[in-house]
């Protein structure tokens, strides 16, 4: 059956209280003019009395078939089959987990079974999150963390209830386990719906159009600030609280608030290993580096000269400001940032984190098959998910996947157009970069 | 291919339209056809003309079976309920089985209790509706249920087979980390086979609790049934059928005989009464009919196989498909 006559299924996860039935009634009472059946799991929560909507308890099936980590949902094989059935077909599939669900099953039964591989496609994983309370879910539930990396779209939920700076370190926290998910911001999980309908889950281009250092390592550090200044002196000044003995600061140059994160990019270029270690009083001359600001002793001001000329400024710390009690003075006068910026923190969830890869040689099937297959045999329990754009060495068309722990599906899709450049994320637990990046090197042709 | 083409079906109609269920009426003269969802028929096994109508279970019916023994027929759907109608008279009894979907029914063999599965459930009905057990609950969803000729009601679901005879309570249960999509018996009632959603198959001998593992399937079996006489069991696993013999000391060791005609994989079979005579159909459209091993290609439809039902009365074949045909084979 070509790609198209398959009916996408688009999954939504997310905890009791993030604001899944609150979508789901936008999508049943929105004008979209397509047909969507709801499977929900969560009993006597919709309000809706729509015959489109079918209540199911989660089963979970172990399959036999040597993948110790390969379970499907047996209840969806069921369901599903019956509604492959009937005459009225549906335009949509939409399937609803209990808060608390690992996504993997639900994900896995569109690898796994082959009438449900014929007759659905799995479009995109949707997870809503509840941005007050988010924090506190994943330092508390590994079933947060892990809905987060299975996602392909995140509605970051509740905004009205938190306030912009946090939102931005949330984010950013998101990304630093997922970098490859669309975060969106809604109030009420207000969203245009072709954001969660229309996901097409191989898309990476699209991907990588939100997030264009997405296939960079992460940021070695977690903050960057704006700061619109005038002509003349200005002192940098830290309070170290005894955790740490210096904290590694840039100060850039850059021609607008807006180009914060260029500003940040160029940072992640510079070596932060070899900053050098200043002394109280020293002067920091802006330009692309680093230099370590010493936070010894605990609890004394450390000053630092900054000799600028009228302009803006950014402003790149290796910790929060409040962490190092970071502030920048004219005279007397603090200067308080016009914008900001969180980025993921270098020692948080280092455990889930997310890998990409660009290649532009072409790849020998044959031996990306081989490296593929058992680096999902070894490493499958580990890997949440795995995408892929790939530039096959003699195939004018690209090969396309997409896994879910140990199962994957490939299959070439349309001709390139521009440049044939492949792509692959791995989204997993305890990943080591250097030897995925080598892996996927050596199957150059 | 080598099969040989023969003569077009002796009738065909169009339905309304995704055939569930075929089933021969007790004897042999109507047959009753069960589709997704429109209005559920009676057809004159001669002709094809339709005998009598009812409408389909609201949001679509999902099985129907004739009693072996007389004039009452049910059926089963997703609106909870089950029918018991009367094709002879009009005193129908409609059941409310439960709140889910009521997905199969089967009939007792001396035609006096039929079961339904709901849920984790299988609910045993009199004729006047009466529910006389309930067999369960079962730890998840029954997936499958049939009754054999020596009156135990299997029930099938993740985890195992069960076995009830529930007009004493008696109860077995066959423990099998697996997930079943289907049973069938073999006509002595000796043997119980499962299809496991991990493309293998699983065997259990009643009297001494034996069991095998049948396994290395390209894919699910999707429909799997025994030869009439003797407990040979017939799996189609993909495009091709593997035959296994049960009647001698073990079938371990003894490979299957491997029959091969179909290029698509196989969606439904049905055995007739004489040995070594079945049919099968696939997703592409085209049904098989095989006899002592051999086959011949009765005909290709436009769409997927999606029901079979042999009349061992009249060695006639009626065959249903996903677009809504309906025909019959002499």
């Amino acid at each position: 059956m070509p790609d198209s006559d398959r009916i996408p299924v688009t999954v939504l996860t997310g905890f009791l209280g993030a604001g899944k039935t609150t979508l789901l009634n936008h999508i049943l009472t929105g004008q979209h003019g397509r047909r969507i059946a709801v499977i929900e799991n969560e009993f006597g929560e919709i309000g809706i009395d729509d015959r489109l909507v079918i209540q199911a308890e989660e089963e979970i099936f172990e399959m036999n078939n040597g993948c110790i980590c390969c379970t499907v949902r047996g209840d969806l094989i069921r369901i599903l089959g019956n509604l492959m059935r009937r005459r009225d077909r549906f335009d949509h599939i939409l399937v609803e987990t209990t808060g608390l669900a690992d996504p993997a099953p639900v994900a896995q039964t569109f690898f796994v079974d082959s009438d449900m591989r014929a007759n659905f496609r799995l479009d995109g994983v949707v997870t809503l999150i509840d941005a007050k309370h988010i924090l506190q879910h994943i330092d508390e539930a590994p079933e947060a963390k892990e809905q987060i990396a299975f996602a392909d779209v995140i509605l970051l939920n509740k905004t009205d209830l938190v306030e912009t700076a946090e939102l931005d370190r949330l984010e950013a926290r998101i990304h630093g386990i997922n970098a490859m998910a669309r975060v969106h911001r809604t109030t009420r999980a207000k969203i245009d719906l072709a954001a969660v309908l229309d996901v097409g889950g191989f898309d990476l281009s699209r991907a990588l159009e939100v997030k264009p250092t997405f296939l960079e390592p992460e940021y070695p550090f977690e903050w960057a600030g704006a700061f619109t200044c005038a002509a003349g002196p200005h002192r940098l000044r830290c309070t170290g609280d005894g955790s740490d003995a210096d904290v590694a600061i840039a100060v850039l140059a850059i021609s607008s608030a807006a180009d914060l994160r260029l500003a940040a990019e160029q940072a992640v270029a510079a070596d932060l290993r070899a900053a050098p270690r200043l002394r109280p009083g020293n002067t920091i001359v802006p330009g692309v580096a680093w230099h370590r600001v010493p936070l010894e002793p605990a609890g004394q001001t450390i000053d630092l000269g900054l000799d600028l000329a009228a302009g803006t400024y950014a402003i790149l710390c290796e910790h929060r400001p409040d962490e190092v009690g970071l502030t920048l003075l004219a005279g007397d006068r603090q200067v308080d940032p016009v914008a900001e910026v969180g980025f993921a923190g270098h020692d948080h969830d280092a455990e889930v984190t997310s890998v990409g890869i660009e290649e532009s040689a072409p790849i020998d099937l044959a031996k990306l098959n081989a490296w593929l297959g058992a680096l999902l045999r070894e490493r499958g329990v580990d890997l949440f998910r795995t995408k892929g754009i790939i530039n096959i060495a003699g195939d004018d068309r690209r090969l396309v996947f997409q896994g879910v722990h140990m199962l994957f599906d490939a299959q070439p899709d349309r001709p390139w157009t521009g440049p044939r450049l492949s792509q692959l994320v791995f989204i997993g637990r305890n990943l080591d970069r250097e030897e995925l990046v080598e892996g996927f090197r050596a199957c150059r042709a | 291919m080598s099969g040989v083409s023969v003569a077009g079906p002796r009738w065909q109609v169009a339905v309304a339209d995704h055939v569930r269920s075929l089933a021969w009426s007790s004897d042999g003269a109507r047959l009753l056809v069960v589709p997704a969802t429109g209005a559920i028929a009676i057809h004159h096994g001669a002709d094809g003309s339709v005998v009598r109508t009812w409408e389909g279970h609201r949001d679509g019916s999902c099985s129907g079976a004739w009693s072996p023994t007389g004039e009452l027929l049910a059926t089963a759907g997703q609106d909870g309920r089950a029918w018991i109608r009367d094709t002879a008279g009009d005193s129908d009894v409609a059941i409310e089985v439960g709140r889910g979907w009521s997905e199969h029914v089967a009939w007792s063999p001396d035609g006096r209790l039929v079961a339904i599965a709901n849920g984790r459930l299988a609910r045993v009905y009199t004729l006047t509706g009466t529910l006389l057990a309930d067999c369960g609950p079962h730890p998840v969803t029954v997936a499958a249920m049939a009754w054999s000729s020596r009156g135990w009601l299997a029930t099938a679901a993740y985890g195992g087979v069960w076995l009830w005879r529930p007009e004493t309570g008696e109860q077995r249960s066959y423990a099998w980390k697996g997930a079943p999509i289907g049973l069938a018996w073999s006509a002595d009632g000796s043997h119980l086979a499962a299809a496991m959603q991990d493309s293998a198959v699983h065997v259990w001998r009643i009297a001494d609790h034996r069991d095998w593992d049948l396994h290395g399937f390209p894919d699910k079996v999707r429909a799997l049934a025994w030869e009439p006489k003797r407990p040979i069991l017939i799996t189609p696993g993909g495009a091709d059928l593997a035959v296994w013999r049960f009647d001698g000391s073990d079938p371990n060791g003894q490979p299957p005989v491997v029959l091969a005609q179909h290029e698509a994989p196989v969606m439904a079979l049905a055995v007739s009464g004489t040995p070594q005579l079945f049919a099968t159909g696939d997703r592409a459209g085209q049904v098989v009919r095989w006899r002592n091993g051999r086959a011949e290609v009765l005909a290709t439809f436009a769409d997927s196989i999606s029901a079979m039902a042999w009349n061992v009365h009249h060695g006639s074949l009626a065959v249903g498909t996903a677009d809504g045909t309906v025909a019959v084979f002499a």
